[in-house]
């Protein structure tokens, strides 16, 4: 895929280069609003709301990594997605039992990217890890998310957040620090070789 | 920012080979000499596998977006109505055009053939009244044996004599005159002829006389001239609806099967 001349179509307004672009970064983007807002219906929204802002904005972009662009883009749409939230929070639709508490979600179980095999062997731990993210404050989960489910540098990160490098290694730390907390009460779901002392 | 944070701060930019230089050394160092380091670092190092090896999800759609979900005026679903259109009007027109110029408009194609018909008509009664009248200029030399028979008994009576070389002289000097009225009794004038004959000889000959077109037949002249006129401009048109026709049905099922 010549990214950067599907770039320069889709700069002069041609939707179908644009299409292509996004058939090939939408699992990453998807998975950005995913890792920050822990609802597929709130990640599936994000998405497209970054897709459409980006085609529209995308004239603005001058070059460099269109990765990181699209997701500061995406990581953008997640904050104004979150900031919704909190103005109008919602009562949210899981089975509770007798007592008021929430039956398990089918979305906490279900992960409608991976085959069944794969989910049984990998959904636990991955609903295990998205646990850990939705209790990181949501500065401290987009750098996560992006350093380490993304693997972004840290460049890329500063880029995407619009924060100096000295702010991305803080809240990564912190983050890290936490997470590491969190997934200290799902040890038995880690691998061997990754479990963590408590 | 107490020590333990900037020392958690510096573990992880190492983990990550964001430390370069002294502060590199530093850590290392300090990993060496320090435990307690040593074990937050391999915490902070499994924590960070583990959240690397998060699986990633497919999206579970496409995210394609469309002409209207970007506000863009789509041209295809434009262009393919009006072409549509316009291959159709086009067409009807092309079919109403042919039905006039088949049953309206008069052909002027068929006049020629017509006028020669006409033409030959009179060629054939004119060479009839020739023959009527040379027939009839040749009786003389019969007409004095039937004459000298009824006038045998008048026979040396030069009175008579001169009154038939007279009547004979008045006959053959009435003949041009015969000849020259003829056309005017035939069944077809020569008006018609020379009418329908007009723009391409201009004059029509009957026998020896050459008669000029008369006024009249102006009219009928600029009328068939206008007829040809107007079957050129309707050819025209109707070459031109043809290839809008075509050219604009062929546009509109490219942009159909675009479209779908």
């Amino acid at each position: 895929m010549d990214e950067t001349g599907l770039i320069q179509d889709a700069q002069g307004g041609d939707l179908e280069a644009f299409n292509r672009l996004i058939l090939a970064y939408q699992d990453r983007v998807y998975n950005q609003a995913f890792r920050v807002l822990g609802e597929y219906q709130s990640a599936d929204d994000a998405t497209q709301e970054a897709f459409i802002s980006a085609y529209k904005s995308i004239r603005s972009f001058r070059g460099g990594s269109f990765r990181a662009w699209l997701l500061r883009i995406v990581t953008n749409a997640c904050y104004d997605e979150l900031r919704r939230k909190k103005r109008r929070p919602t009562t949210p639709l899981e089975p509770v039992d007798d007592e008021g508490d929430e039956i398990e979600s089918p979305n906490w179980i279900a992960d409608p990217g991976e085959s069944p095999e794969d989910n049984i062997a990998r959904g636990e731990l991955a609903n295990a890890i998205q646990a850990c993210l939705d209790q990181l404050s949501e500065d401290f989960r987009v750098v996560v998310v992006l350093v380490d489910v993304q693997g972004l540098d840290y460049i890329e990160a500063s880029q995407v957040i619009g924060k100096p490098l000295g702010t991305i290694k803080s809240r990564l730390a912190r983050a890290r620090s936490r997470m590491r907390e969190c997934l200290q009460g799902f040890w038995e779901l880690l691998p061997h070789s990754m479990r963590l002392e408590s | 920012m107490n020590d333990s944070e900037r020392y958690l701060e510096a573990l992880s930019a190492f983990l990550d080979g964001e430390l370069t230089g002294n502060d590199r050394e530093r850590i290392e160092k300090l990993l060496q000499e320090d435990e307690n380091l040593q074990n937050w670092h391999e915490e902070l190092n499994r924590t960070r596998r583990v959240l690397r090896s998060t699986p990633a999800l497919r999206a579970p759609r496409n995210y394609m977006l469309t002409p209207d979900m970007v506000g863009q005026k789509d041209k295809t679903n434009r262009a393919f109505p009006i072409l549509r259109f316009a291959s159709a009007f086009a067409a009807l027109l092309l079919v109403l055009l042919f039905l006039g110029d088949l049953f309206v408009i008069p052909r002027p194609l068929l006049a020629p053939a017509r006028s020669v018909q006409i033409a030959e008509s009179i060629q054939l009664d004119e060479e009839a009244a020739v023959a009527e009248a040379e027939a009839f200029s040749v009786q003389p030399p019969d007409a004095p044996a039937e004459l000298l028979m009824e006038a045998a008994p008048m026979e040396g009576e030069p009175a008579a004599e001169a009154e038939y070389d007279e009547n004979i002289s008045s006959s053959m000097d009435s003949s041009p005159t015969l000849e020259k009225s003829l056309p005017t009794a035939s069944p077809f004038p020569v008006e018609e002829a020379e009418d329908i004959l007009a723009g391409t000889a201009g004059t029509l000959v009957v026998g020896e006389s050459e008669i000029e077109p008369e006024s009249s037949s102006g009219f009928l002249e600029d009328e068939s001239r206008s007829n040809v006129e107007l079957r050129s401009y309707i050819r025209f048109a109707e070459f031109t609806l043809l290839i809008v026709a075509l050219s604009s049905g062929i546009a509109a099922y490219y942009f159909f099967r675009r479209k779908s």
